[in-house]
């Protein structure tokens, strides 16, 4: 290695000096997330009915490589229904721990009811707080478990450690 | 006959179907109407093929082709459908060229355009023969634009089966199904054209057979209510087991899915079941999942029963048992448990030396004949049957082989692929022969809808019907012998137990006598006394029949053959409830007699292993959970003495386990080890005992036909002396658990007391009225249902394991109605 | 007689000399109807003569002598049907009529039951003879009530009269007779279909084999045939096979009932030797097509029909030249399409007949016939078809081609199928336009 060599680097290394950083101050500021990002699972509703989307066909669950997703189905009650047709998920659990984020789910779901978001802060401390079931995943369920929880002993908004853009599968989800 | 099937020429027997060549060549076409045990019909055009045959001309000689010189092969004008045409020889049928390939694509689009594509919320999805033929023989898009047929989505058919109008291709199995299989006409096609739906005109589906319809539904038109939405396809751990509700043995599929049973299915075992169950068994499974199923050992402390480990339970067992001298100690099993079980409960009593050991019910006679039984597949063969009892009840499979035989159609041979897929033989709209079918008993069964002759004898008259009809076949041989003697001559007695007429009388027995395959099949009613199953052996010798015995539960054969029994007549169970100072019962319920509680609280030590805390268990001193017949792995012998396997489903039980379990407990806290304290040693055991392994038994099971006569039995103490206002008549449901089966009960409408019209109207009971009776002790809670085919004072109400088969006194002062269960209904 | 019959009279070729009417020599005479009537007029000689001097066999061979074609639309030869009937070995045997006439274009047996039911009683008293069976039905379609009510009142003026019974004609052979009235559904005019339907099953075609001559109604060996192959019959036996065949062509003899109807001066049904043309029929005994012709059915509505060119209307009308020209003779009920008529309407007409009257059992004819095909032409008619819906209309007539259970879908396809051969400008040009060539549709009123 000559001396020229180490001189060239330095030059890098100087230059980058007068650049702006690439670097986010995370959490204080808010990360960018690219728009394919996949992060915390959405179950969506129908934006005009409020029905639920999923009808509890399970096929995300065969669809998952890591056998993270547990369905149960049962039959609307036509009175008051919680999703369109017949058929709607009683229990509808993912285990994030088990995750890994691939969107087999989204990809297998017949009626677009599962998207991948954004939302990557799911850090936890306990083994069942991983295992999110509807009410955690339900459009205008804003943040992860332990976010939300934080957010609620502290009497303020989830705030997401990041910024995104709209996406258009993700109808009513506001981050 | 020589086929060549694309490049594969083989030889077939005639009359077989182009389909079966098809498909024993290696090759495939689709197919939905076709269904191995039923006629075939051609109704959905998926399975067609180029078929061409060789032509002779008139003077009987090969046309043939000018250039090869080999016999020409003309081809039918329209593409044949393969399940309606037989092979001929020299055929030649072609499944693969782009003629045939277009068809196909074509039927499978025409298929799909009226059937919804909402697979994802369908029961059948995954399972479903249309997703699978359209997979594979579809083009993947439909050029179909417009609306599909609007039908109704879910149309409760009956209260557990579901029907959706849309997914309906009308493939005619379930019609066929009911005509053909157990005779019951009760669906039918309504409409015609592009509007033809499934419907029945009566309310529900009134036959004895309907869940089958859900199993071979090729789409999700027909689903089991009992399953609706549960799970899908792939996600059900599919267990092979036995049907362990009657003594038919059955095959059949436990579907679980994370630790829940939620559905049973029929398998295919050819030789027992075909692929039929009953409602019984294919329904019957909810109360496994009951929300008061014990899960772990109950030890009662300072008089309350409290949950304890199971080696806790055993200390206590062992400590308590350990100041009673051995034959102070009875135990009885239900007749339902495993040849396993049997010798582990065996290994136990030898253990505690106790000769108080007994299985229940055990009926006064003996269920294994001394000649070889006559196998089902004798009954779907023969050319005259003769049944005493309600077969329907008793062994509902039997019945359908009943059937069979009616039918007039041997089963099918097997061929590479298994069952024939279409069996030409078999028509649409069959005639059921129903000459060949006699059926007695004390009131109007079901089966004799499809009998040639029936009788009605007076109930509890079962020797006598026997020795008039011995009376007829000795006077008959004498007659053969010497066509001079007297005619038969019967005397008033006689003629009134019979039944029937004299003249009918004297054809059944000329039927089953000159029938080449007659075989008697002998119900429970017979085998209440032994002078009347003795009568009935001797008859059916007589004129040559076999014998069928209709065991009163699923392994009556079985541990009556292990010898699980007791050693002295007065130790059989129910006597060892008073005899015996310390009880250990598994599954047994007999507390549900006031009087035998009493008695039950005064013993020294009273063990229970059951899957509820029953009447019996709560006044019990230790309460074991146990295993229901879906959990449990082992070896069940039928009514035809075929040994068969269980497989237990992956229910999530808590800490249930089989008798197997108990012994084996008991033993380490005896510090024993004992023959039976697994499935693995008792197996050893049974190993040695029948030579053959319970361990490699296939599928289809295998029928132990042991050398020389079965070693008689220690018969239970029975009084011969029958009588009673009240029949206990068989139960294809099993009562003890109708409550905790919600739709099963729902269809039945509960336990019913069947009474003759104006026995009710005197006893001021209306249809429908919820009631309690103490029949025989038993405090009994049924629902009166007016039934003109009950004879006038009679009262018939379902068996349950400790009320057998048979008369029984009831108390009419006893008779109330029950104001609960009034309420509830208000 | 009068030249102009009035509108509720069948003419028939009585008008025309150079033919002689014999199964129609009764039809349109008031109270013909009646035994005495009929036996006025040498009715039940030809039955007695069978009864009397002829053996079965005799009879049988008699009829193959004459090649006697069934009249039913496939054309079987009915001796031939006849000794496939197994030899007699005690079981009940039957004879079945098929009177369901339902086929559009196709009203010849209509006027023989409501006007001369005892000739149909004869044929069956010779057809019973023949094959030897004791008991018949008449399968009657059940709009034709005044056939109905005729039928059955002469059959018991029959049975009164010795005629039928236990010695029928006072000889020692048995024949009875069943009227059974259909419930309206084209498909029991399918001989197993209205076997399924005689014996009080849904009227769905069941599966050959069995033949119906090994086991037909409630599986006893049974013979089915059409009304006027039975009226032949007692002709055949009165004047003799030589008689027969002496007329018509080379493979189809003796006389047929051809029906005209659609837009022509004298609709009706004319008795004809086999082999006359399309012409004559058409022109000499109908008086013509009524305006301008462009088409014809030539054997009711389930036969592809052929366009007006001289080639078709110079054809012989038999059961060869038609089966070899691509068309069928079927029942010979010829309908003229009139040139205003738009085709594409006139099929959707004819498709939609056999949409409603598809029994549903198998999937062609449930999902292709019944359900695609008559959405299909809706679409073209209200004017949104494109060439590619012409081409997948064809693709998919095709794939109902010979892959149905029964002959229901090819009566509806092969029309079809046709259309688009000889009339595809008519199609393409209401695909293009939207609207149809012709818009007339009041001309069956003119």
């Amino acid at each position: 290695m000559s001396v020229l060599d180490i001189a060239k680097g330095m030059g890098v290394t100087l230059g980058h000096l007068f650049k702006r950083p690439v670097t986010v101050q995370y959490p204080e500021q808010r990360a960018t997330v690219q728009p394919r990002f996949r992060g915390r699972h959405h179950l969506l509703r129908h934006p005009d009915t409020g029905l639920e989307k999923c009808i509890g066909c399970s096929l995300c669950a065969a669809a998952c490589p890591a056998y993270a997703i547990y369905v149960e189905a049962d039959e609307n009650d036509p009175e008051n229904p919680t999703s369109a047709g017949e058929r709607y998920a009683k229990i509808y659990e993912i285990n994030m721990l088990r995750c890994i984020f691939c969107g087999f789910c989204e990809e297998a779901c017949p009626t677009g009811a599962i998207v991948l978001g954004h939302e990557f802060e799911l850090a936890d401390f306990r083994y069942q707080d991983f295992v999110y079931a509807k009410p955690d995943m339900l459009v205008g369920t804003k943040g992860s478990k332990w976010q939300r929880r934080e957010a609620e002993k502290k009497g303020k908004d989830v705030r997401l450690g990041f910024e995104a853009g709209p996406r258009p599968e993700l109808e009513g989800v506001d981050y | 006959m020589k086929v060549t099937i694309n490049d594969v020429s083989m030889d077939f027997a005639p009359g077989t179907s182009v389909i079966d060549a098809v498909f024993a060549a290696g090759y495939d076409v689709p197919y939905f109407c076709s269904q191995e045990y039923m006629s075939p019909i051609g109704a959905c055009r998926m399975c067609l093929a180029r078929v061409g045959a060789p032509r002779k001309d008139r003077e009987g000689n090969w046309i043939l082709d000018e250039e090869t010189g080999e016999p020409k092969i003309f081809y039918f004008p329209n593409m044949m459908a393969t399940c309606t045409t037989q092979v001929m020889e020299g055929m030649v049928v072609d499944t693969l060229s782009d003629d045939v390939k277009r068809v196909q694509n074509g039927m499978v689009e025409f298929t799909l355009i009226n059937h919804p594509l909402d697979c994802p919320v369908c029961d059948k999805g995954g399972a479903c023969e249309l997703q699978d033929r359209a997979y594979e023989y579809g083009t993947g898009e439909s050029r179909f634009v417009f609306d599909k047929r609007h039908q109704e989505k879910h149309h409760p058919l009956s209260e557990v089966i579901t029907l959706d109008r849309e997914r309906c291709i009308h493939c005619k199995r379930c019609v066929r199904y009911f005509e053909e299989v157990p005779g019951d006409g009760v669906l039918d096609f309504i409409e015609r054209g592009g509007h033809t739906y499934i419907g029945t005109l009566e309310d529900g589906l009134p036959s004895n057979f309907t869940g089958n319809i859900t199993d071979i539904c090729p789409v999700g038109a027909l689903l089991d209510t009992t399953s609706r939405f549960r799970g899908r396809n792939w996600e059900y751990d599919h267990t092979r087991s036995t049907g362990m509700d009657d003594a038919g043995g059955s095959a059949i599929v436990i579907d679980a899915r994370t630790g829940r049973i939620e559905r049973i299915k029929g398998a295919l075992n050819p030789e027992v079941n075909k692929t039929w169950i009953d409602d019984g068994t294919r329904f019957g499974h909810e109360y496994v999942d009951a929300d008061d199923r014990l899960r772990s050992p109950l030890v009662r402390k300072d008089g309350e029963l409290v949950p304890a480990t199971w080696e806790e339970a055993a200390q206590v067992v062992r400590d308590r048992l350990g100041g009673l001298s051995g034959k102070d100690i009875g135990i009885a099993l239900r007749a339902d448990a495993t040849l396993e079980e049997g010798v582990a409960a065996k290994a136990l009593a030898e253990a505690l030396g106790t000769g108080q050991l007994d299985h229940a019910p055990r009926p006064a006679a003996s269920v294994v004949p001394q000649q070889a039984p006559a196998t089902l597949t004798d009954l779907a063969t023969a050319d005259a049957i003769f049944v005493v009892g309600d077969v329907t009840e008793e062994v509902p499979i039997a019945d359908l082989r009943i059937k069979d035989a009616l039918k007039g159609v041997t089963p099918p041979e097997m061929m590479a692929h298994g069952v024939p897929i279409a069996d030409l033989r078999l028509k649409e709209h069959p005639v059921f022969h129903r000459e060949r079918l006699s059926v007695a008993a004390p009131y109007r069964v079901d089966l004799m809808k499809h009998a040639g002759r029936t009788a009605s004898y007076p109930a509890g008259g079962e020797a006598a019907l026997f020795a008039a009809l011995q009376a007829i076949a000795e006077a008959q041989d004498a007659k053969a012998e010497d066509a001079e003697a007297a005619a038969v001559q019967l005397d008033d007695g006689q003629r009134a137990a019979l039944g029937m007429s004299l003249a009918d009388a004297e054809a059944l027995v000329r039927g089953l006598r000159e029938a080449d395959n007659a075989v008697v099949v002998i119900g429970g009613f017979v085998l209440a006394t032994r002078a009347a199953a003795a009568a009935a052996a001797t008859f059916a010798k007589a004129v040559g029949a076999k014998q069928l015995i209709l065991g009163p539960m699923a392994n009556s054969y079985g541990l009556e053959l292990l010898h699980v029994g007791p050693s002295h007549d007065r130790y059989a169970y129910p006597g060892m409830l008073e005899g015996a100072r310390a009880l250990i019962l598994s599954n047994l319920d007999p507390a549900q007699d006031p009087d035998v509680r009493a008695t039950l609280e005064q013993k020294d030590f009273l063990v229970v292993h059951d899957l509820f805390l029953t009447e019996t268990a709560k006044i019990a001193d230790v309460v074991l959970p146990a295993r229901s017949v879906y959990e449990r792995d082992g070896t069940t012998v039928n009514l035809e003495g075929r040994f068969l396997p269980l497989q237990a489903a992956p229910v999530d039980a808590g800490e249930s386990e089989d008798f197997v379990g108990v012994v084996g407990a008991l033993g380490d806290a005896l510090g024993q080890r004992l023959e039976g304290r697994s499935v693995r040693s008792a197996r050893r055991v049974l190993r040695k005992r029948f030579e053959l392994d319970p361990a490699e038994l296939g599928p289809s099971g295998e029928l132990y036909r042991p050398k020389g006569r079965p070693a008689p039995r220690v018969s239970i103490r029975s009084d011969e002396a029958v009588g009673g206002n009240v029949l206990v008549t068989p139960s294809m449901l099993r009562v003890e658990y109708l409550e905790r089966n919600p739709h099963l009960l729902a269809l039945s409408g509960g336990s019913r007391l069947r009474v003759n019209p104006a026995d009710a109207a005197q006893h001021g009971l209306g249809d429908g009225e919820a009631v309690s009776l103490r029949v025989g002790g038993v405090v009994r809670r049924a629902r009166v249902r007016l039934d003109a085919g009950v004879p006038a004072g009679l009262m018939l109400l379902p068996t349950l394991p400790e009320q057998p088969v048979g008369l029984a006194h009831a108390d009419l002062a006893t008779l109330t109605r029950d104001e609960r269960e009034l309420e509830v209904a208000g | 007689m009068s030249d102009v019959a009035d509108a509720t009279t069948p003419i028939t070729s009585r008008h025309d000399p150079r033919y002689e009417v014999v199964m129609y020599r009764h039809v349109g005479i008031d109270g013909a109807w009646t035994l005495d009537y009929y036996r006025g007029h040498g009715g039940y000689a030809s039955a007695r003569k069978a009864l009397t001097t002829m053996t079965p066999a005799q009879v049988i061979d008699e009829v193959k002598a004459s090649k006697l074609r069934g009249r039913g639309g496939a054309g079987f030869p009915t001796g031939v049907k006849w000794s496939f009937m197994p030899p007699v070995d005690g079981r009940q045997r039957l004879l079945v009529v098929n009177a369901d006439e339902s086929e559009p274009g196709s009203f010849k047996d209509r006027y023989i039951m409501e006007d001369d039911p005892h000739q149909l009683i004869e044929g069956i008293i010779i057809g019973c003879y023949a094959i030897q069976a004791t008991k018949a039905f008449i399968y009657i379609r059940g709009e034709y009530g005044l056939g109905y009510r005729r039928l059955v009142q002469a059959v018991e003026e029959a049975r009164a009269a010795g005629i039928l019974g236990k010695n029928a004609l006072g000889s020692d052979v048995e024949v009875d007779i069943t009227v059974h009235r259909g419930a309206g559904a084209y498909i029991c005019g399918e001989e197993t279909a209205l076997m399924n339907s005689l014996e009080g099953l849904r009227g769905n075609p069941r599966l050959k084999p069995p033949f119906p001559a090994q086991a037909g109604v409630y599986g006893l060996p049974t013979t089915i045939n059409n009304v006027t192959t039975m009226t032949s019959v007692v002709h055949i036996i009165e004047r003799g096979a030589d008689w027969f065949a002496s007329m018509g062509t080379e493979d189809s003899k003796g006389t047929k009932l051809y029906q005209i109807s659609g837009t022509v001066v004298r609709p009706g049904v004319y008795e004809l030797p086999m082999g006359a043309t399309f012409r004559e029929l058409i022109y000499d005994l109908a008086g013509g097509p009524k305006g301008e012709a462009k088409g014809f059915f030539p054997g009711g509505s389930s036969t592809p029909p052929f366009p007006w060119r001289d080639e078709f209307l110079d054809m012989p009308m038999d059961y060869g030249t038609l089966a070899n020209s691509g068309s069928m003779l079927g029942t010979g009920g010829v309908i003229v399409i009139p040139k205003e008529k738009d085709i594409v309407d006139a099929m959707y007409n004819v498709v939609r007949f056999y949409a409603h009257e598809s029994c549903g059992k198998c999937t062609p004819c449930r999902e292709g016939i019944s359900t695609w095909l008559p959405k299909m032409y809706q679409k073209l008619l209200a004017g949104l078809g494109t060439r590619e819906d012409l081409d997948l209309m064809e693709d998919m007539v095709r794939n109902t081609r010979g892959t149905a259970f029964c002959p229901l879908a090819d009566a509806c396809a092969m029309p079809v199928q046709a259309s688009f051969k000889w009339f595809r400008d008519e199609y393409e040009y209401l695909v293009d336009h939207g609207t149809p060539m012709y818009t007339k549709n009041d001309w069956w009123e003119a």
